[in-house]
């Protein structure tokens, strides 16, 4: 029996299973979901990691923070750093960085700029302020609060962020050597990269979900005949950890 | 009187009309701060209010209430370059979407890394500045921010032209009248480099100090007075955004207004939000008239930090 969690506590607790000891990495504005990750990351199996990269460095905050400049990342850091230091950041690029959006593609680009065409949007959207960490840091971890065929499509209608363009020849004639992205975890399912190809492939599905939902709810092709895994659920270690030191405000439960 | 004499006799302390006159209609006009933190909220104010128009709006990182209110006022914004803008949590932002999706408003699609460049270089005193970590991506192609030169090897390198604002609006916590100021919060250090590539530099600030608590501790300058061309003198000067270390953003406000605003983009009448900014910011020929609309408790509420 799955603990009963919410998604964002789930998609926090599976990211947060990702991250590695002493590495170098941040998130970007109203990251909730990957903060949650990374104190989780910091509190259990990785106390060395480092929260760097953006411009509030290792803050202890007594909350989650709703956005970069949440006040709270503020009230207790070891550094705050200036953009002279980002822009160095943005070009030499850290260990990892999270990155979500509007639409995901099979490659992992991501859009948040518009639907439809540059000239005649059927929806302009926030935009993204930062496409330079995504080709810059080693690993980029993807995640997305929903999952539907709007959301993961086969290809973006633009591409904010690029992930892994159109493959691996693409993505090398374009100058991005990193691994980019590597992860994508959505409520009901995680999504690994294919080495070869670097399309997206079912990892693992959620103990509450099943193939078939999560096929119904994914825009582009997924191979029915490879072997999936089943998801390990939450903790109830994770989950107390997360509830009782973390999310205070419960800002995950909402 | 030169400028050295009266820097000496009686700083740069304006009202927000006289330090605004003369901007022209068409000037690039950067705004410091971002979403809705350090936001100079009663200088733009000030700026519907004098009825400027076609104003092309650039600000580094993200912008959310002031940057949709602006765009809410009729002509007053006809070009846009912001990498994000949003209301974060609340939603998209109402009155850019519906003035981009229309046409009214050309949004230019840049990224934080070529504005960053610009600013450096026009900081720097230098016509461009190299930003390579932008490839790959569709922004790229249409960001007109960028151009292109070779290197030694001749290989293509993306270049940010110079971007000098004709105007820089920026609130900071406190400034002395000669307008040495000193701002805290996430984007001090890009508001720093902002005054030093504008033109000309307005400030709003929440206290005046005097000179002597800056020659106390001069690393904690964030703008010397150089920079600086109009000191005005507005309390809750970034409200309904956020001052830190004095007042939180008023979220129940910028609540209120996203959803006049995004009524008003749904049902297509732009009448509630006519009235509204008649309202709001029309009516308020001054300061003082804007805070008389604010509630005391709200008031004490925000700068006594409760949420």
């Amino acid at each position: 029996m799955p603990n009963p969690c919410t998604d964002l506590e789930r998609i926090a607790i599976l990211l947060s299973r990702e991250l590695h000891d002493n590495d170098i990495g941040s998130w970007g504005v109203g990251g909730i979901i990957p903060m949650a990750a990374i104190m989780l990351a910091k509190k259990t199996h990785a106390p060395g990691l480092i929260i760097g990269g953006e411009r509030v460095y290792n803050p202890k905050p007594s909350s989650l923070a709703a956005g970069l400049d949440d006040p709270v990342l503020m009230e207790k850091a070891e550094a705050i750093e200036g953009f002279w230091e980002l822009f160095g950041h943005w070009h030499k690029g850290v260990d990892f960085f999270f990155y979500s959006g509007m639409q995901i593609d099979v490659y992992g680009n991501l859009n948040l700029h518009l639907i439809g065409s540059i000239d005649n949007p059927k929806l302009r959207g926030p935009g993204v302020a930062n496409i330079s960490l995504i080709q810059r840091c080693k690993k980029i971890y993807l995640y997305s609060p929903d999952h539907s065929t709007k959301k993961f499509v086969e290809k973006v209608d633009f591409i904010s962020a690029p992930g892994h363009l159109f493959g691996p020849q693409s993505k090398k004639d374009a100058g991005i050597f990193n691994d980019g992205p590597v992860i994508c975890v959505t409520p009901i399912a995680t999504f690994d990269f294919d080495p070869v190809t670097l399309r997206m492939r079912i990892k693992s599905i959620h103990s509450h979900s099943t193939f078939e939902e999560v096929k119904s709810k994914t825009g582009f092709e997924l191979n029915e005949n490879a072997p999936t895994l089943v998801t390990i659920d939450p903790t109830d270690l994770e989950l107390k950890i997360l509830r009782e030191q973390i999310d205070l405000k419960g800002l995950l439960r909402k | 009187m030169n400028q050295f004499d009266s820097h000496l006799l009686k700083g740069k302390l304006s009202s927000p009309e006289s330090a605004l006159l003369g901007l022209a209609d068409h000037s690039l006009l950067a705004v410091g701060g971002v979403l809705h933190e350090n936001k100079p909220i009663a200088l733009e104010r000030a700026l519907i209010r004098m009825g400027v128009k076609h104003l092309k709006y650039i600000a580094l990182s993200g912008s959310g209430y002031d940057l949709d209110l602006l765009v809410a006022v009729d002509q007053m914004i006809s070009e846009i370059f912001v990498p994000v803008v949003t209301f974060d949590d609340i939603g998209f932002a109402p009155n850019y979407r519906r003035a981009v999706e229309d046409g009214q408003v050309k949004a230019h699609i840049v990224d934080v890394a070529s504005i960053m460049a610009g600013y450096f270089a026009a900081a720097s005193g230098v016509p461009f500045h190299p930003v390579t970590a932008v490839k790959g991506s569709d922004v790229t192609k249409y960001n007109p921010l960028l151009g292109q030169i070779k290197d030694e090897n001749n290989q293509p390198i993306y270049i940010s032209r110079a971007i000098e604002p004709d105007l820089a609006l920026i609130h900071v916590q406190e400034a002395d009248i000669y307008g040495n100021a000193r701002l805290y919060g996430s984007t001090a250090r890009a508001d720093h480099m902002l005054a030093r590539a504008a033109k000309k530099v307005v400030i709003s600030c929440d206290r005046i100090v005097p000179t002597e608590k800056f020659e106390r501790d001069p690393m904690a300058t964030t703008i010397p007075s150089m920079y600086v061309d109009a000191v005005c003198h507005i309390p809750l000067g970034a409200h309904p955004t956020g001052s830190p270390g004095q007042y939180l953003p008023d979220m129940t406000y910028i609540k209120e207004y996203w959803k006049v605003a995004e009524n008003a983009r749904k049902s297509k009448n732009s009448l509630a939000m006519s009235n509204y900014l008649e309202e709001k910011i029309f009516k308020c020929l001054t300061h003082q008239d804007y805070l008389d609309q604010l509630s005391g408790s709200t008031i004490v509420s925000l700068c006594m930090g409760d949420q």
